[in-house]
Formats: structure tokens, sequence, C-alpha cells
């Protein structure tokens, strides 16, 4: 009954992402209504996909315990996807506003805050699963080697060399990076529900590794000036992380609120 | 060997062998538990364990050697050996293993007269070494008993007897320190595999320190609640089958008899594919397989062949 129950809730769950890309893919492609109105609806897509990740893992937190050890790593991921919720809030108003977003701008400093916060998690989860203690500072070594490798990047693809396009390769570094971590985790709990966060993750890295591609082929923005299917699956796949970071937190709020008797049917309980 | 339970159970009576009938007629029909001891003249002695009434061991010490009793009637068996001295111990099945290794005359390795407050210290010492031991420890008025698991884990099944706490009871170790009376004697016996016993001993052993030591590590990895849930199935799976094992704050009470080592085989081992199928829905199966190689590395290689042999902690693919 528990197994029936989760699967009720969870495909709810799934239904409601579906809807929500679903939406999205259809005003970004056709755009049925004005430009602002079009814009608004897009960045309230993403702002909410955001939101929600961020609501899930929330639900994570509150159902651990202080004292529980993964409760450490789940509260800096719910820091780092409350900076990108910011972020999108920030961002999506400068869109809506100005002619140009700034960049680096305030959105930016909420990003990069929230990537910090995502490594600390990561870090602490990896300290748990390999019964390792690397040291606290392969973090900024971490952060040390994004930056650089970003730089000689922005060398390779010929752009200019300026703190619009670093950050923008920036993102795209660091969440390869990350979701190269992620996957790492992914294996140690591959085959269980804890896997699925770090699915998550990586989707992440790969949707933005999709961004990068694109956007130093320069085929991100004669896309979007042309309206071709290339920007769609860069924007989507975007959103589409955000909400199956959302799912995979979901599931393990599920799981900890029902218990593993939920993922399994009765029959191998 | 050690006389058993002199110090708390000193009374013996002398009976005709019709009066062994009766006595043993009663254990079955009062559902009354504990051990009966039987000695004759001759120096041989019997010994049987009961619970609620249930004939659970029968075993024979003719002096020379100790042979377990099968498929035996106890009440018509003594019908024409004669009379004999008999010892009733009212107590808790929790130290029928304890007791029975003793009636086995374990291979003593060691015997000390230590003061109460150093025991601790002594078996500290104790526990370091490789090999599994069972420790005796007499005072004038009291009795404790323990295993230690060796490879330094800690003691194990510690139990105790005194004339206030006849029935034994799960209490820490540390409570030997405590004890008032101010020396004790202790008796620090080697395992031996070739005793049905310690088959026993390491199969019970082996699967509450293996099994702990996954639910602690089971705790690192997803927290109090979901072990909670784990400790609550297991308890059910157990409660269903009528074992008397409980698993709660990662530790397990184990305090059921088992007929046959079979039985304790099976019964563990269908507990622990419980457990593993569903740690491993929620972490993964290579995360338990590797916790329990943790595990199994950290406890005696004597006890980890027999567990192997056993084939208790086998994982097997969903």
């Amino acid at each position: 009954m528990l197994y029936q129950r989760r699967l009720v809730i969870f495909g709810s769950a799934i239904v409601l992402s579906v809807l929500m890309t679903g939406a999205y893919i259809f005003f970004y492609q056709f755009s049925p209504l004005d430009d602002s109105q079009t814009n608004l609806i897009l960045n309230a897509l993403t702002v909410s996909s955001a939101s929600l990740s961020f609501v899930a893992v929330m639900l994570l937190v509150l159902n651990y315990l202080p004292s529980d050890k993964p409760f450490g790593i789940w509260v800096d991921f719910a820091s780092g996807l409350f900076m990108w919720m910011v972020a999108e809030i920030v961002w999506s108003y400068y869109a809506m506003s100005m002619d140009e977003v700034p960049s680096p701008g305030l959105a930016d400093i909420f990003w990069v805050g929230g990537m910090l916060f995502f490594t600390l998690g990561m870090y602490r989860q990896y300290r748990l699963v390999a019964q390792a203690s690397p040291k606290f500072w392969v973090i900024p070594l971490f952060w040390t080697i994004v930056m650089i490798v970003t730089y000689f990047v922005l060398l390779a693809t010929g752009s200019e060399v300026s703190s619009e396009n670093y950050i923008e390769y920036f993102y795209a570094v660091s969440d390869f990076g990350i979701g190269l971590i992620a996957l790492r985790l992914l294996l140690y709990f591959n085959g269980g529900v804890f896997a699925r966060p770090w699915i998550g993750m990586f989707v992440f890295g790969v949707s933005d590794a999709l961004y990068a591609v694109a956007n130093a082929s320069g085929l991100y923005s004669f896309s979007i000036t042309t309206g071709n299917w290339i920007s769609l699956l860069v924007d989507t796949t975007y959103i589409i992380a955000y909400l199956f970071l959302a799912l995979s937190f979901f599931a393990q709020y599920l799981l900890l609120r029902f218990g593993p008797e939920a993922f399994l049917p009765s029959h191998e309980f | 060997m050690v006389a058993l339970l002199e110090r708390v159970f000193p009374e013996y009576r002398q009976v005709s062998a019709s009066q062994i009938q009766t006595e043993l007629n009663m254990f079955r029909q009062d559902l009354l538990g504990g051990l009966c001891q039987v000695s004759y003249p001759s120096g041989e002695t019997y010994y049987l364990f009961y619970i609620e009434g249930q004939l659970i061991d029968f075993y024979h010490d003719d002096l020379q050697q100790v042979v377990r009793l099968e498929n035996v009637n106890p009440a018509p068996f003594f019908a024409g050996k004669g009379d004999a001295q008999l010892r009733v111990c009212t107590l808790s099945p929790r130290l029928f293993r304890h007791l029975k290794t003793l009636i086995y005359r374990p291979r003593e390795i060691d015997h000390l007269s230590v003061q109460t407050n150093r025991l601790m210290a002594v078996l500290d010492n104790y526990r370091k070494n490789e090999q599994p031991a069972f420790v005796h420890v007499i005072w004038p008025s009291a009795e404790g008993f323990t295993f230690l698991p060796g490879k330094g884990l800690p003691a194990r099944e510690f139990l105790f007897l005194s004339d206030s706490q006849s029935q034994g009871s799960g209490l820490g170790v540390t409570i030997l320190s405590r004890w008032p009376e101010a020396e004790c004697e202790l008796f620090y016996y080697s395992c031996d595999l070739t005793q049905e016993v310690w088959k026993e001993n390491f199969i019970s052993l082996g699967f509450t320190i293996v099994f702990e030591k996954l639910l602690n590590r089971y705790d690192d990895l997803v927290g109090k609640t979901l072990v909670l849930r784990l400790e609550n199935n297991l308890s059910s799976a157990a409660r269903s089958q009528a074992l008397n094992i409980a698993f709660a704050d990662k530790s397990i009470d184990d305090t059921h008899t088992f007929f046959t080592l079979s039985d304790a085989a099976a019964a563990y081992r269908s507990l622990f594919k419980l457990a593993s199928h569903q740690m491993g829905a929620v972490v993964g199966p290579r995360l338990v397989a590797q916790a329990l190689s943790d595990a199994l590395n950290e406890i005696s290689p004597t006890i980890f062949d027999f567990l192997s042999e056993k084939r208790i902690f086998e994982i097997t693919s969903q």
C-alpha cells in the first residue's frame, strides 16, 4: 500500500514537472503572447523550477535530525539552492526590466555562492561514503583549478577576454567539474534511492556543458536570433535540470517519510 | 572443571529415580525454565536445559567426555538409574550458552586471582588477543560470564548472577568492577570449534557483531530515521518467525535458543537478506557490500571462517 501511495505522489510530481517543461517549450518556441508576457512566463517557470528544487531539498533537511551525519550535507545544498533561487529571481528581474542583464552582476554573486555551498556539501558526502578524510583545502584547490581552466578555455575558444565572457565559461567549467564529482558520488550510491540527487547534479553539469558548447560556437546567439531548436534545447535542459534535481530530492524525502518499503513492491519486502 | 553456579545455587537434594521423573514432569507441565542437574555417585552428571517446559538441550558428562543426547525423553530415561543428587537452577535462557560452554570443559588458558577493581583492566588486556575466548569470574557470592570475540573487540553477552539477581541480567560488563566483594577468581578459556557449543557461540556472536557494525555504518550514511525503520522491520520479521531477536538502538538483543545450528543459520541468513535488500534499495548494493566487507574484516578470522562456511552474510543480487 505504501508502494502504491508513493507511486501516486511521486507520479504527480513527475506530471507537474512534465507540464512545466511542456509549458516552457510551448511558450519558448511558439510565443503565443507578446514578448513581455512570454518572457514573464518563461522567467516565472525558471524561477519556479529553481524554487521547487529548493523546497524539495528543504523537505529533506526537515526530515533529518541535526545529529544525523547527512544533515549537514543537505543543509549545504539547501543553502546553495536558496542562493540559486535568489539568483534566478534577480536575473529574471534584470531580464524583464533592462535591455541587457549586467554580467557579471548581482545574480552571479548568488550563483557562485551557491556553487561554493554545493562543493562543501559534496565534500561532506564524499567523506561519508569513501570513509576518507581529504583535507579541507581540496575545496579551494578545486575552485582554483576551475578558475585557471576557465581562463584557458576562454583563450582556446578565441573569445574576447572580458569579465562577461569569463563568467559565462566559469559556469560551464564549474558545473562540469561539479558534475564529475556528482558522477563519482553517483557510482557509490548506484542502485539506491540516495543516488538520485547526484544524478540531478550531473544533469546540471551536462546542461551547462551544452550551453558552453553552443555559446562558444556562436550557435546559441544565432539560434536565439533565428528561433531554431538549439537555444530551445539548451534553455530547456536548464529547466529540466532544476526539475530533475527537485524530483531527486523529493524521492529521497519520500524515502525518509515512508521508508524503503515504499520503494520495494510488497513481494520483495 | 570449575563447579558451576555453586555460589548461587548451592542446594542439592538427594532424590530417587521416581522423584527425578516427577521433578522433570513438573518442569514440563508447569512450563518452567532453567537448568536441572542430576549427579550420580559415580561422578557422571546429566544437564537438562528447559525453556517454558520444553527440553532444549540434554547433556551427559561421564567425566571423560560430554555428549549431547538427542531425541531422548528425559523422564523415563532416568527410570532405572537409581538415586542421585538433584539441583534445580531457575535461570534465564540468556545464560544457557554460557553454561553449556562451561559444561563442555573448555581448555583453561589462564586462572587468576584478581582484585575486583582491576578486573576491567585484566579483561581489556585479554580482549586484545586474536582468538575468541570465554571468561568466567567467580566471587564468594556471585558469578559473571562473558565472551571475548577476539581481535580487540569489546566483551559481549555479559551475564551476571548473584543471590539477588539469580536470573542473570544483560547489564554492561562494567558492573563487574562495581561488585562489592573485593577479590575474585578469573578463568580464561579458549574457544574450540570441535565442540558444538562453540559453533553456537560463534554463529550468535558473529551475527550480532557484524550486523551491529552494519547498522552503525548504515546510520552514518542515512541517519536515524531510516535506521529506525529498518530495525522495526527486522524486529517485526523476527517476531513473525517466532524468534526472540530484537533490533533497537543499532544493537541486537538475541535471546533466542535454536534447536539446531542449521535453524540458527537459516534464521540469521533470512534476517540479513531482508536487511541487505532494504539497505541496498536505499544506498545501493555497492555500499552495503563495502560495509559488510569492512565489518567482516574487523572480526576474528576464526569467527569469519565459520560465518563464511555457514554462508550467513551472503549477498545475492536482487
